[in-house]
């Protein structure tokens, strides 16, 4: 069916469409306004520093996806199930209900270190977590659409003789169905928060590690000192043991980062205090400078 | 044509058996309604003959709509009997088919698959009754519809289609509870007229519930004039206007007569 396909097409068009026109607006703001890429990075850098490390990425995105996808499913099928209690249960309805709206004021994350503490800092903790946040809104969701039935539909199964188990299935669950998809379209984006919050706090690996290890490089002195060709800074954390092998997004080291802001000596005694560069770069070049910590 | 081999078709499983009682389809004795110590209805009595169209007439809250509802066994008497072909009307029967004030239609199914809604609930086999959906479709005239959804129809249609619903298992008894009271006058005249050829076709028992004098008459066989709360039967009275009826019919001195004769009995209950 073309006609549907150039429909399909349209409806596609518009949002790639403004996208890479806002991706381009950045672009051209980041160049023309001469932001460092330390400050905002153009999306150009960006895609790059995807490509180079693309293999670091994907290391780490494959415990956050799996994590978030499975908390995400646990909390639809335990939301739904909860609804369902909630539906034909007067005691859950009366008495858990409210309990569980009023629980919300408290905000899940918060707990997030508590989970570290009785869960460890494993998988364990991030799958929790990404469920506990994600859980509440399908069951709320759910709850609400298996309630909002009509009650003039409810009483028009049972003149036909409706069973409270047909009545379920084809009247409460179709009719649920809209509640269950607005509930899900936030559960999935909490689960993702829920994991990365418990990558944050403690993992060793994950999207939400690698984000707070490439803040925590960002801020690293060295980078800052090699930015601002600051010599005696360098030597002195040098000395103290900082890593001159460390790279921040992009794959800059200290000594790039130093060459990139004209400091050439600077960088020559931070290349020559890395270990990784190998033993060609620790050549007689190296010899004599003070910072050569090897 | 279709009309005529439909009625033959549901003269079949459910064909008229006579019994001890072989014109009493429905029996209502001494019903007596309460909510908690508000009475709604008070000593209510009437048979209901076999194929006749009955109309239950009063002012909104006087408890027609409680009865019928009892009668469906969707609410308990607290005092009284309702018997349905001899038997007590404990819960909901198969015997019995219901059109509501609205059309309640399911928004997610289409129009077929709302007509077969009982057939599911009933666990009778879909291909034996689709033929009867679509025949039933056609004589409510909406046939070219059968695969749209509730909200693409017109409110008349809608209501077309509950009727088709209510119809599509065969019921012995049809209930309906002021069917065209949320449709427009022009509709709703149009709708009765409809009506009658349907139940012409099909000879079903009816009871319906209306608060529209001039519906009343136009189609009943005989109209029970209820008075307000706490209400009995205050007024009976036979329609023995020539059928097929249709809307001219409205203009007639003899249909006027019917008219102003339950006027006057709804005036009286209310100054007593």
């Amino acid at each position: 069916m073309p006609a549907r396909l150039r429909e399909y097409a349209t409806e596609l068009a518009w949002p790639v469409g403004i996208s890479l026109a806002m991706l381009g607006m950045w672009e051209l703001a980041v160049r023309e306004l001469g932001i460092r890429s330390i400050i905002l990075p153009p999306p150009s850098e960006i895609a790059e520093a995807i490509i180079a490390r693309h293999d670091l990425l994907l290391t780490h995105l494959w415990p956050s996806l799996y994590l978030t996808v499975l908390g995400f499913a646990l909390s639809v099928v335990g939301g739904v199930l909860v609804a369902v209690l909630i539906t034909y249960s007067t005691i859950v309805r009366k008495g858990f209900y409210p309990v569980i709206i009023v629980s919300q004021v408290i905000p899940k994350i918060s707990i997030a270190p508590l989970f570290i503490v009785w869960f460890g800092t494993g998988t364990m903790s991030g799958l929790l977590l990404a469920f506990l946040v994600a859980f509440f809104p399908m069951t709320i969701n759910a709850a609400m659409g298996f309630q909002a039935v009509d009650e003039d539909i409810h009483r028009m199964a049972r003149t036909f003789m409706g069973t409270r188990w047909q009545i379920f299935w084809k009247i409460r669950m179709p009719n649920a169905l809209p509640y269950i998809f607005a509930g899900m379209k936030i559960s999935i984006t909490l689960a993702i928060i829920g994991v990365i919050v418990s990558e944050f706090v403690a993992s060793q690996e994950g999207i939400g590690y690698l984000i707070k290890l490439a803040g925590g490089l960002l801020d690293t002195p060295l980078m800052m000192a090699a930015i601002q060709g600051h010599e005696p800074i360098v030597r002195l954390l040098l000395k103290a043991g900082a890593d001159a092998d460390v790279r921040v997004h992009g794959g800059l080291t200290a000594a790039e980062f130093a060459a990139k802001y004209n400091h050439a000596s600077l960088s020559r005694v931070l290349v020559c205090s890395q270990r990784q560069s190998g033993v060609a770069a620790i050549g007689p070049q190296c010899r004599g400078i003070v910072g050569y910590v090897h | 044509m279709r009309a005529a081999a439909l009625s033959e078709a549901s003269l079949g499983p459910a064909a008229r058996t006579t019994d001890d009682q072989p014109s009493s389809v429905l029996r209502i004795k001494a019903v007596r309604k309460l909510y908690r110590d508000l009475e709604a209805i008070r000593n209510v009595s009437f048979d209901v003959a076999d194929g006749e169209f009955l109309s239950l007439l009063g002012p909104s809250g006087c408890g027609k709509s409680t009865l019928l509802m009892m009668v469906a066994g969707l609410i308990d008497s607290t005092e009284g009997e309702i018997a349905v072909n001899g038997k007590a009307v404990a819960g909901p029967r198969r015997e019995v088919g219901v059109v509501f004030q609205q059309p309640v239609l399911l928004p997610w199914r289409k129009v077929l698959d709302n007509v077969l809604f009982p057939i599911e609930l009933l666990k009778l086999p879909r291909s034996q009754y689709e033929k009867r959906a679509m025949d039933l479709l056609a004589m409510a005239k909406i046939e070219d519809f059968a695969h749209h959804l509730p909200r693409q129809l017109s409110g008349g249609m809608r209501q077309r289609v509950s009727i088709c619903r209510a119809l599509i298992h065969d019921p012995r008894i049809l209930l309906m509870d002021e069917p065209f009271s949320a449709l427009d006058a022009l509709t709703r005249d149009e709708m009765g007229v409809e009506l009658l050829r349907i139940w012409q076709a099909n000879r079903k028992t009816v009871i319906f519930v209306t608060h529209s004098i001039r519906e009343a008459v136009l189609l009943s066989d005989r109209v029970l004039v209820m008075g307000r709360r706490p209400s009995t039967i205050v007024e009976e009275l036979a329609i023995d206007l020539p059928r097929p009826r249709h809307i001219a019919m409205t203009e007639d001195e003899s249909f006027n007569r019917f008219v102003r004769t339950l006027r006057k009995a709804i005036e009286a209950s209310h100054a007593s």
